[in-house]
C-alpha cells in the first residue's frame, strides 16, 4: 500500500468517524427539540479532522520515510481526477437538497448542515472511489 | 472505477532477463511508483504512450515487444 493510499484510507476514516459523530449529535438534538447552528461543535469537528490529519500523516512519514518522499504519477493524479469527479457530483446532489430546504423555507441551520453534509458526504465519495481505484489497479 | 485493460506486456519477463531488475529500479526508472509498475504488469492499468516508451527504453527494446494489443 503506497504513502497515498494509506493517506486516503486515514483521512476517510477520521472524515467518517469524526463527522459522523457530529451528525450523529445533530440527529439527537433534533430529537429532543429545535435545533440551533452549534459553531463551536463544528469548528471542535474541524479541528479534530486537522489534528487527525496532521497527526496521522506525520506518523506514517515516521514509519515510512522512503514512501512519504515519494511524488505522485500519471495513474495517481488519474485516481485523484475520477475521485474528484465522484466527489463533486455527490456534492451537486446534496447542494440541490440544501436549495431545495432553503427554498422551502427550512430553518438556516438545516440548509447550513446540508451543506455540511454534502461537502462531507463528497470527500467521503471521493475516498471510497480513490480506495477502491487503488485497490483494483 | 478502473477496468482491466485488453493490452498484456512481457515486463515481467523482460525484467528478469534484465538482471532480475526488481520493480522498484524499474519505478524509479522510468519515474513512477512501484504500485503503477505493479498495476501495469497485472495488466490493470495501462500507462500513457510516454511511460510506454520510457519502459521500452529502459529495456532498449522496441514498444511492441513490451506491449500487445490482441487482434493488432
Amino acid at each position: 500500500m503506497s504513502f497515498r493510499e494509506k493517506s486516503n484510507a486515514l483521512m476517510l476514516g477520521a472524515m467518517v468517524l469524526i463527522f459522523g459523530s457530529y451528525f450523529g449529535d445533530l440527529a439527537m438534538q433534533a430529537q429532543a427539540g429545535p435545533v440551533e447552528l452549534n459553531i463551536g461543535m463544528l469548528a471542535a469537528a474541524a479541528f479534530a479532522l486537522v489534528f487527525v490529519g496532521i497527526a496521522g500523516h506525520i506518523a506514517m512519514a515516521a514509519f515510512a520515510p522512503a514512501e512519504a518522499g515519494e511524488g505522485s504519477d500519471e495513474r495517481d493524479r488519474n485516481i485523484e481526477t475520477r475521485g474528484s469527479a465522484f466527489g463533486g457530483r455527490v456534492l451537486a446532489l446534496f447542494a440541490l437538497a440544501a436549495l431545495t430546504l432553503a427554498v422551502l423555507g427550512y430553518p438556516v441551520v438545516w440548509v447550513a448542515n446540508a451543506v455540511l453534509a454534502g461537502l462531507v458526504a463528497g470527500e467521503i465519495a471521493k475516498g471510497v472511489s480513490v480506495l477502491i481505484a487503488y485497490r483494483q489497479g | 472505477m478502473s477496468k482491466a485493460t485488453a493490452i498484456t506486456n512481457t515486463i515481467r519477463s523482460l525484467r528478469f532477463h534484465a538482471n532480475e531488475m526488481t520493480q522498484a529500479d524499474l519505478a524509479k526508472a522510468v519515474g513512477v511508483t512501484r504500485q503503477t509498475i505493479l498495476a501495469i504488469e497485472q495488466g490493470k492499468y495501462s500507462p500513457s504512450l510516454e511511460v510506454a516508451f520510457k519502459i521500452a527504453a529502459v529495456f532498449k527494446v522496441p514498444l511492441d515487444q513490451v506491449f500487445q494489443y490482441p487482434d493488432a
